[in-house]
């Protein structure tokens, strides 16, 4: 298997669209190959040797793509991502993830809107593999979720996990507006308390399982500890569409 | 050959082949976690009357179980798959669904591209929920990039959740390797044989399914009577040494069986080796006066465990395609 690098040359002038880049094709491909490879971008087409300076090691046991640089106006990296694994080192731009099918995308900066959302008139966002971001994201994460799991280090924007249908949400700091519209399963865990929509969702109850246990040895996050797990509170909802989502947040 | 004065037979124990699977079954404290896998295992000593064999292989403490909890290791033995299929559902659901606290996960690492022959678990009790059962995946990014979802359910019960993984893969076991203690008196039987049964209890991959590890109603294959496939070894029957066939020498007076089902040959040769050299070493001076094995001319199964071969560090005759 091959770990590719991909080094912005330098700061972008215009929005570029990264959402056919697919790690499971270009692990079979030479550097030259991938730098003919063309990406939309708000001014026309350019390709991936004119924005990124291309390196490729063979010898990974699994594919991995590393991109280096201020990616905060590239939009829709790791689009259908599905096998291995992609570490972006520093922010995204919009619909980072989006539709993420498998394998594990790592952003170890801040994510713009739409995280894990689906583009353009697709039904479903995220359906599996895990998607951790060490920062902040914007608004909109997790929408039409349905399965895998999404980490937040920081906060996160309005409306996360709209139309949620299932999967995993952790978000370490603070949420903004309309939380879980709609949500129908699914589960959210804050790190620290969030305001619910009390029509929407059920008191508070103090929460106790074995799941806990499984989640702190075995979550891709580090904020998952036994000092939040032991007194965390779930709320059911969205009650408006009869949905059984839970929110876990710790106890005031 | 003689061990610590006790002659070891040249015979040797035959076992057969079964279908075997691992439960982790792990609770709040110690002492719910033994009362449930006391329940689970309990009347689980012989498929010839309880579908399975069954008992706790190991006990683990909260840093090797899933969720961090004090838990035991399962192990279970069927003659066939669907068998196994059919007996770990309903034990699980009666002594582990039901007991305060518990959780049970797969024992056997792997998921359906490994095992692809699986036995259910919350697979089947998930129902019990009633609709309000939860079904959640935890993402595992393997070596090779792929993700293997692996599945639990959260069943609400009375004091919070039960949770329980999905299902268990379940592999090629071999069950019925043993040995017979024979001795001058019960009491040097029993001296050997707790012997054998403690040095034997925390290795891997076997388990003594017969209450304290051991039988004293070893069986022979077949009886006079059309409808039992098993009756009592009588060869090795005190009371019968006069009347019968016997296999038991005239000073003689209490003969004890230990069974031994395991996930692989080698397994249950070092288990062998182990639990009669300990019994040896404990109760030769107390009157035990032979090892020897239940073996049934080839009757019974395929895999035979010579007894000799087990301390000469010699091949010890494993059949093709043993697991």
């Amino acid at each position: 298997m091959s770990q590719i690098h991909l080094r912005l040359r330098s700061e972008l002038s215009a929005k570029v669209d990264a959402a056919s880049i697919r790690l499971d094709e270009w692990a079979s491909k030479s550097a030259k190959e991938i730098e003919r490879v063309s990406l939309p971008s708000s001014t026309g087409s350019v390709t991936v040797g004119d924005c990124f300076s291309v390196s490729v090691q063979s010898g990974s046991e699994m594919p991995r793509l590393v991109l280096e640089g201020c990616l905060k106006s590239v939009t829709g990296i790791g689009f259908q991502h599905k096998v291995g694994e992609i570490v972006c080192e520093s922010n995204v731009g919009d619909y980072a993830g989006s539709c993420l099918l498998g394998g594990r995308m790592i952003v170890r900066g801040d994510a713009g809107d739409h995280l894990g959302g689906p583009i353009g008139s697709r039904g479903v966002g995220m359906n599996g593999g895990q998607l951790i971001v060490e920062g902040s994201a914007g608004d909109d994460a997790g929408h039409r979720m349905r399965r895998g799991e999404i980490w937040i280090g920081g906060d996160v924007g309005d409306q996360l996990a709209g139309w949620m249908v299932a999967g995993t949400i952790g978000v370490k700091g603070d949420a903004g507006e309309q939380i879980a519209y709609g949500m129908r399963r699914g589960t959210l865990i804050f790190g620290s308390r969030v305001a619910l929509d009390e029509r929407r969702f059920s008191k508070p109850i103090p929460f106790r399982s074995a799941y806990l246990g499984l989640l702190e040895r075995g979550a891709a996050t580090n904020w998952l500890h036994a000092d939040l797990l032991d007194r965390l509170e779930v709320c059911r909802g969205d009650r408006n569409i009869d949905g059984r989502g839970e929110v876990w947040m710790p106890r005031g | 050959m003689q061990l610590h004065g006790v002659t070891i037979e040249d015979t040797f124990a035959e076992a057969f082949d079964m279908k075997a699977t691992r439960l982790i079954l792990t609770a709040d404290d110690r002492r719910w976690c033994d009362e449930s896998a006391a329940a689970m295992c309990g009347f689980g000593t012989s498929v010839i009357a309880c579908g399975i064999e069954t008992a706790v292989e190991q006990t683990l403490s909260p840093e090797q179980t899933p969720d961090g909890r004090p838990g035991v290791a399962i192990l279970a033995f069927a003659v066939s798959g669907k068998e196994l299929e059919k007996q770990i559902p309903r034990r699980a659901g009666q002594c582990v669904l039901t007991c305060p606290t518990t959780a049970l996960y797969a024992g056997i690492p792997g998921g359906r591209d490994v095992h692809p022959k699986r036995v259910p678990i919350g697979k089947s009790l998930r129902y019990f929920g009633d609709g309000h059962q939860i079904s959640k995946q935890v993402q595992q990014l393997d070596p090779d990039g792929k993700t293997r979802p692996v599945r639990y359910w959260r069943i609400p019960v009375m004091d919070g959740e039960f949770v329980c993984q999905h299902d268990v893969g379940r592999v090629d076991a071999i069950g019925g390797g043993n040995f017979i203690l024979v001795g001058r008196s019960m009491n040097s039987v029993t001296v050997a044989c707790r012997a054998a049964i403690d040095a034997m209890r925390e290795l891997p991959g076997i388990i003594t399914p017969f209450p304290g590890g051991a039988t004293r109603s070893g069986s022979k294959v077949g009886s006079k009577y059309a409808a039992l496939f098993a009756s009592t070894n009588d060869a090795f029957c005190p009371t019968l040494r006069e009347v019968a066939s016997s296999e038991l020498p005239a000073e003689a007076n209490a003969a004890i069986e230990i069974v031994i089902d395991g996930m692989s040959f080698s397994e249950i040769a070092e288990s062998m080796r182990v639990g009669i050299t300990a019994a040896c070493e404990a109760a030769a001076s107390e009157g035990l006066l032979r090892v020897t094995a239940g073996n049934y001319g080839g009757k019974l199964g395929r895999h035979h465990f010579k007894l000799k071969d087990l301390f000469s560090g010699e091949s010890l005759g494993q059949p093709e395609g043993s697991p």
